[in-house]
């Protein structure tokens, strides 16, 4: 029980202190200058390609696929017509798609919280049908990724402006750095610090430029999921609970990622092994 | 109530189908096994280790452990746990965190050792 | 959805423990039972890890684990996973009590 209290108490103090030094520019250019100094040879506009732009091998292969009929091409389309369909262009937030991709994530200063496009979809969805929506795969991912397709080439610009909206940035990037789980490794130790090694024969992605091509299609997955599918997958493999799609959580660390990513072309390219 | 009894009993007979043949294979697990299955000690996912297929390079190669531990029981608490010597480190603390149990431990670091 | 299974699984848990078991088998009313202290431990630390969202991902099924071995009445496999248990909910904990302030190493 003490620790518990401990535990919200200094939870409580972070919230208060945190927004003061934020400076989430200064966190950007730090965070591609690491990026530089491990591959000093990669462009930091092809970041957008993510792991693809470190192996040529994979690109190749890659734009294979691309090449070819990519297999998210058929739900992509269905995802357009579930949109016209439950008709969420009514919602003013839905209504212009390509704006809608670049407004979020965004901090909600009345509401208090962080708000994705995952999350305006699903609230729209059931202003319109009544009904709810899965947060992981399904509609909600491939409604996403049609609406992400009309912003295809626009650069991510997430915004971290009010006091609260610096406060969420520092929690979810305490939540991306933090170790966890049995195997005791952060998003970070892989993503930041061992991004283009090796683990087995799988390159580590670079957490630059993850968020240009979400919701992606795995091959492993064999169909569509959101960026909270992944991170519940990467917490599993790190033997940590994965927490629920579209949590505090997740959809704090899911503002720091995408603004760590400012800069960097939206991607209809959406395959990832 | 019934749904509720129904997912119990899912959970448990999924955890007993998950823990006895891990149970059951641990215990005949040669050095080598343990040291590269996945399941396991997995150390070719980070290191290359000689033998061993599709290594990964995210640590040190495992070579010359013998000259570069001389003291074996140095190895042994490295791979209990790295973040002693280094927090940051990402290497899993394998026997802090229970990944391996103690006789695991003891055949990794043979079996490296032995490299 | 899950939250309210997770919960409804947690209450049938402990109420199953305290109403059916306890009367069925009464195997835990000794106060010094190892399995009763160690378990208890493990449950308590497992819901503070939970509230921190740093608990890990095999926790909560060793600790049904431990409580089918126990009910089975192999006290000893029981008492052994409802450790490891508490083990993993301690250093999730201690985890946890750094997460706050983790941050960039550059």
């Amino acid at each position: 029980m003490k620790k518990l209290i401990t535990a919200v108490v200094s939870l409580g103090l972070m919230i208060g202190t945190a927004s003061a030094g934020t400076d989430v520019d200064a966190d950007r250019k730090a965070f591609v200058g690491h990026f530089k100094s491990i591959k000093p040879n990669v462009e930091f506009a092809d970041y957008t390609i993510g792991v693809y732009a470190y192996d040529e091998g994979s690109r190749d292969q890659f734009e294979e696929i691309l090449d070819g009929i990519p297999p998210y091409e058929e739900a992509v389309e269905k995802g357009e017509a579930e949109f016209e369909k439950f008709g969420l262009a009514k919602c003013t937030a839905l209504a212009d798609p390509a704006a809608a991709r670049l407004a979020h994530p965004y901090y909600d200063d009345a509401a208090g919280t962080v708000v994705t496009l995952e999350g305006t979809i699903r609230k729209c969805y059931t202003e319109q049908t009544g009904k709810k929506m899965a947060p992981m795969k399904g509609k909600v991912a491939r409604i996403s990724a049609w609406i992400s397709d009309q912003a295809a080439g626009e650069k991510i610009n997430v915004k971290v402006e009010s006091d609260g909206a610096k406060a969420a940035y520092e929690r979810g990037k305490s939540t991306f750095y933090a170790k966890r789980g049995q195997f005791n490794m952060s998003c970070a130790d892989c993503h930041v610090y061992n991004a283009g090694k090796k683990a087995r024969a799988d390159i580590l992605s670079p957490a630059l430029g993850h968020t240009t091509h979400v919701p992606m299609y795995r091959a492993k997955w064999g169909g569509i999921g959101t960026l909270h599918r992944r991170y519940g997958g990467c917490y599993k493999n790190m033997r940590a609970k994965p927490l629920m799609a579209q949590s505090p959580e997740y959809r704090d660390m899911e503002f720091f990622h995408q603004a760590m990513s400012n800069g960097l072309e939206i991607s209809a390219d959406r395959y990832r092994k | 109530m019934k749904k509720t009894i129904s997912s119990i009993s899912a959970v448990v007979t999924l955890a007993t189908l998950f823990m006895m043949p891990m149970e059951a294979g641990a215990k005949e697990m040669t050095d080598e096994e343990v040291t590269f299955g996945r399941k396991a000690g997995n150390c070719l996912a980070c290191h290359m280790i000689p033998g061993g297929n599709l290594p990964g390079n995210i640590g040190p190669p495992l070579l010359a452990m013998k000259a570069r531990y001389p003291d074996k029981a140095v190895l042994k608490a490295q791979v209990y746990d790295a973040t002693v010597r280094n927090p940051s480190s990402i290497m899993p603390p394998f026997g802090k965190h229970g990944i391996l149990t103690d006789k695991q431990l003891n055949q990794v670091v043979n079996y490296i050792y032995s490299k | 959805m899950k939250k309210l299974l997770l919960t409804t699984l947690t209450v049938f848990a402990f109420s199953a423990q305290a109403d059916y078991l306890d009367g069925a088998h009464n195997w835990n009313t000794g106060s010094s039972d190892p399995f009763k202290a160690a378990i208890t431990a493990a449950e308590t630390d497992y819901a503070t890890a939970l509230a921190a969202s740093m608990a890990w991902r095999d926790t909560g099924k060793m600790i049904k684990e431990a409580h089918k071995l126990q009910t089975s009445g192999d006290t000893a496999a029981a008492l052994a996973v409802a450790k490891a248990a508490h083990n993993q909910a301690v250093n999730a904990l201690s985890q946890a009590a750094v997460a706050g302030s983790a941050g960039p190493r550059f």
